[in-house]
Order: structure tokens, then sequence, then C-alpha cells
């Protein structure tokens, strides 16, 4: 079994689906821009052959401990890593179109929303948070921390804009299905950050000049930096973990989801058999089959998210450590 | 998982479908899986049990007479639906872990019909469309040449980096397996990021060799059709 997050086709109801292909195709379009003035004539074998080599480690899965569930890498972090927010989602673009043309991988209504999931906010945002981190950390040390942590963090989130577009959708309330996907995608995360963490600071080791850097000269930070920098992202983690069970931000998202569901489906649900059956909000209406569970899941995620976020800055550390160790015996056999 | 995902279709056989123009094929794809998608869940049920509408009957039908048409390879569409369908069906599990068990199958029932039709009918235009077709068609549908030649050069590496990866990774079992978890997905990490510097040192091999031969950043094939920017 493995857990992917291509939404299928059925699930997102026509508004949801134009909305998040329209949002999707100005960012991509966006993208075409920004890479027009740089990339030049190689940018088409590029980007496709990267895009390639992402499809190709989306072979490595990697089994999730204690569950029995697989996953496997989404690369958004990755692809930006070495190609830079613009050409990174436009490979990740790419790869959601060739599963979705040529494998039925993720659904044709719902290419848009898986475009926005993976693409765009797996690799721009992503390469946001991983940029944010890089220059506050500086130095290789700083990519591969920066990358082992944005890729975290982006997974969630990714999930995070899977629920709310599924809930829009109309076919699953949303408290659940968020609960469920930020559950099982902390796992995730944590597998997808420590395939990044590895796969970056091999990169670091053997071709440090193909990690992408718009601005010449990081500068190296010590020890202190990096703690605070760590702490500042655990923090930030945490608020998207805890967040979603604190009642304003739910509503937030509730208000995102029934806008993009629009009137006009709220009455066909209500004229439909069906119609008693969609409520969506399960803690409000009644504990008719044990809200508690989904809010007791919460609380665990809440939990298991901070646990994860400090494990995985914890891993980023220490395998930054050893790249530094390696390249300064190298330096050391060098000399002598 | 995904080594199966990534068996190509292969040559789709001479019929009536391939002989379609790409365009049509897409556009009726699409609308096809529209329709399947978007049929509200008031729609006609066949009987007030079955969540399944007489519209997705009639594409049903519709569509066994294209994999009759097409004479699609089955064994191969069989095989894809079985990597693909798992996905599908967890997913859909979450619809009556969040509506209740008593009252979700139905609605289960409902999404995982809609999601098998589409899975079915991109399975068809996959087996009956070679994919030059495919990125034409995409090309005429108002996609931009400059992605549609980064998707071509993408399937072209596809299977070269696949099989890349493979013998990196039996190069790797055979020189220093051992069995731990850390330990494997420290080799996974690596395969992953030496693959990624191999395709980046490829991808400018492939591009000096094609300015070599007059690329301006199109793409010409014999056919006579042009996609580019």
């Amino acid at each position: 079994m493995f857990l992917a997050m291509h939404i299928p086709d059925g699930f997102l109801d026509p508004v949801t689906a134009a909305v998040t292909t329209l949002i999707s195709a100005a960012a991509i379009a966006y993208c075409f821009v920004r890479l027009r003035n740089q990339a030049g004539s190689r940018l088409a074998p590029l980007v496709g052959i990267t895009a390639a080599a992402i499809f190709a480690a989306q072979m490595v899965n990697f089994t999730l401990i204690g569950l029995q569930t697989s996953g496997h890498l989404m690369g958004g972090v990755l692809a930006a890593v070495v190609l830079g927010p613009w050409a990174g989602a436009v490979a990740i673009t790419s790869v959601l179109f060739v599963q979705c043309f040529l494998f039925a991988d993720g659904g044709v209504t719902a290419l848009g929303a898986n475009v926005l999931n993976m693409g765009v906010i797996g690799a721009v945002v992503g390469y946001g948070v991983y940029s944010v981190l890089r220059r506050l950390i500086g130095g290789s040390r700083g990519a591969i921390i920066a990358a082992t942590l944005a890729s975290w963090i982006i997974v969630p989130c990714s999930a995070l804009a899977f629920a709310v577009e599924m809930a829009a959708g109309g076919e699953i309330p949303l408290m659940p299905v968020m609960t469920l996907m930020l559950f099982y995608h902390i796992w995730i995360g944590l597998g997808e950050a420590v395939l990044t963490g590895f796969a970056v600071s091999w990169l670091v080791r053997v071709r440090p000049d193909l990690i992408y850097d718009p601005a010449a000269g990081p500068r190296e930070f010590g020890r202190t930096r990096q703690l605070v920098v760590g702490g500042l992202a655990a923090a930030l983690a945490i608020v998207i973990f805890a967040a979603p069970w604190a009642s304003e931000f739910e509503d937030g998202l509730e208000k995102v989801a029934s806008y993009l569901k629009f009137d006009r489906r709220a009455t066909q649900l209500a004229a439909a058999p069906l119609a008693d059956y969609t409520l969506p909000r399960v803690g409000a209406e009644g504990d008719r089959h044990g809200g508690w569970i989904i809010q007791t899941a919460g609380v665990v995620t809440a939990i298991a998210g901070t646990i994860g976020t400090l494990v995985t800055l914890a891993f980023a550390l220490i395998v930054s450590s050893s790249v530094q160790f390696a390249s300064r015996r190298t330096r050391t056999v060098h000399a002598s | 998982m995904h080594r199966d995902l990534l068996d190509a279709p292969g040559q789709p056989r001479q019929t009536v479908l391939l002989r379609l123009p790409p365009r049509a094929k897409l556009l009726a794809a699409l609308a096809l899986v529209s329709v399947i998608a978007f049929t509200p869940p008031t729609f006609a049920p066949l009987t007030p049990t079955v969540p399944i509408s007489r519209v997705h009957i009639a594409v049903a039908v519709l569509l066994g007479c294209g994999f009759v048409a097409g004479r699609a390879p089955m064994r191969h569409v069989a095989a894809h639906m079985s990597v693909v369908l798992p996905a599908l069906f967890l997913l859909a599990l979450s619809v009556p872990l969040a509506h209740g068990f008593r009252s979700g199958w139905e609605m289960m029932g409902r999404v995982l019909v809609k999601g098998f039709l589409s899975v079915l009918a991109m399975m068809l235009l996959a087996h009956t469309t070679p994919m030059e077709d495919m990125l034409r068609g995409l090309r005429q549908l108002g996609l931009p040449g400059l992605f549609v030649l980064t998707l071509a050069f993408m399937y072209r590496y596809l299977f070269i980096l696949r099989e890349e990866m493979a013998s990196m990774r039996r190069g790797w079992q055979a020189r220093c397996f051992r069995p731990s978890r850390l330990s494997d997905l420290k080799g996974a990490g690596r395969l992953v990021g030496m693959l990624l510097a191999r395709s980046l040192e490829r991808a400018e091999r492939v591009h000096a060799a094609m300015l070599a031969r007059g690329f301006d950043g199109g793409i010409k094939t014999l056919g006579g059709s042009e996609s580019g920017v």
C-alpha cells in the first residue's frame, strides 16, 4: 500500500476544480515568465530531465515505522533546491502531467489541485521556507539543515491544502479528513525529510555547485545561530500542527472550504436524499459517531507533530555535521 | 510500487481510435471524465439503494466499447489498475471514516465508481494514443510550447533514468548492504542525490549536443508538425 497525495477524479466539485486549476495555471505561467529570462533554450532539457529523475526517484519508497503503509518522495523541495523555485515547480508539474495522462495516477479534473498542492506549495512555498532558513544559517551546512526542515514542514502543508480542497469538494467534512491527512503526513513528512536531507548532504559533498544559489556568498554562522533558527522552525511547525485544533483557525478553514464550495452546492446537497449525512461539523453537531475520536486524534497529531519537528531538527544537525566532518578530514588528507 | 506504474503503455495497435486526431481524443477524454466526476449525486440513481446513476452506466458501456474498438491490452490495463486502485480505495475509505460507518458507505460507493470510471477513461486514452500524439494534442489544446517540450524531454529520459536508478540501486545493494532501516534510508537518500547530480550533468551534455545539431528551442518531427516555442 502506498499513500500519495494525488487527488483522483470524483472527489472535487466543479467549482473547486475550476478555482484550483485557475490558480495553478496562473502560478505556473508566472514561473515560465520568471524562467524565460534566465534559462533560454537550456530550460526544456534541464527541467525535463530533472523531472524524469524526480519521477525515477519516486521508485524508492520508504516503509513508515509502525504503520503498515509506505510513502515515496514528493520531491518538491528537492527539485527546488537544485533548480530553484520556478523551474522546480515546472518540474513537479511535468511529473504530475505525465502521471495523470500516461499512468492515470491522479485525476484530470483534479490536476489543478494536485499541481497546487505539490508543485506550487511543494516547490515554490517549500523553496521559500528553505531559502529563509538557509540564509539564516548560512554555509553548505545551512543548505542541508534548511532543505531537511523545509521538506518536513511542507508535506503537512500540502496535506492541509489537500484537506481543504477535498472538504470544498463536498464529499468529506473538513475536520476528519484534515486530522487524518495530517496524522499520516507527519510520518510521511519524516520520510521525505530524511531522504531529502541525505540527498542534499550527498549533493553538497559531491557537487556543491549544483545547489541552486540565486545570490552569491552565504556566510557561515556559529552553532548558537543554528539552534536559534532550529527553535524558530520548531515553533513554526508547532503552530502549523497545533493551530488547526484551535477554534479560530478551524473556522477560517471552514470558511475557505465553504467559500470554494459555493452556495449552489449546498442547496444541491440539501435537496439530495443523502443531505443529512453531509453535515460537515463533526464536533459541533452532537457526537453522532464520536467526535471525540477526531478531537483526541487532533491532540495526538499536534503532539506527534511537535516531537517530529524536534526529531527532524536533530537529524538535520547530525547529518550536516557529519558532512562537515567528512570534508574536514578530506582536507587534512590532502594537506598531509 | 511505482516500478509497475513506470511500465509504459507501449505502442498502441492499429485501430480506429489510434487514427483519430489527438486533439479530438483528448477533448473527448476530458469531457468524459468531467461527466463522470461532476455528475451530481442526485442524478437519477438506478434504485434508491444502489449509488450508481444511469449516467455512469452509460459511460461504462461507452468505455467498454472503446476498449473493444481500441483493442487495448487488457492484461496491461489490469496490471496498471491494480497499482492505482489501492490508493483510490484508501482515499475513499476516509468517507465512511468521516461520515460514520452506517451512512458513509453509499457515498464511498459513489466516489469509488467515479474514481474507477475516470481511471478507466484515462487508461483508454493512454493505451490508444502514442506519447507523440498526446503531446501534439496537448499543444493544440493550448498548452505552452515550452511546457510541451519539457514534457517531451521528460518522457524521453524517463525510462533511461529509471534504468540508471535501478542499476545504481543494485550496485549499492551489492556493495554495502547492511540490514538496518537507517542505513537503508541513508543509501536511498544518496541514490536520489546521485541520480539528481547525474541527471543535471546529463542535461548539460544533452543540451550541448543539441545545440551542436542546431537546436533553437523548438522541436521538429518528420510528421511535419512542429511544437515548440
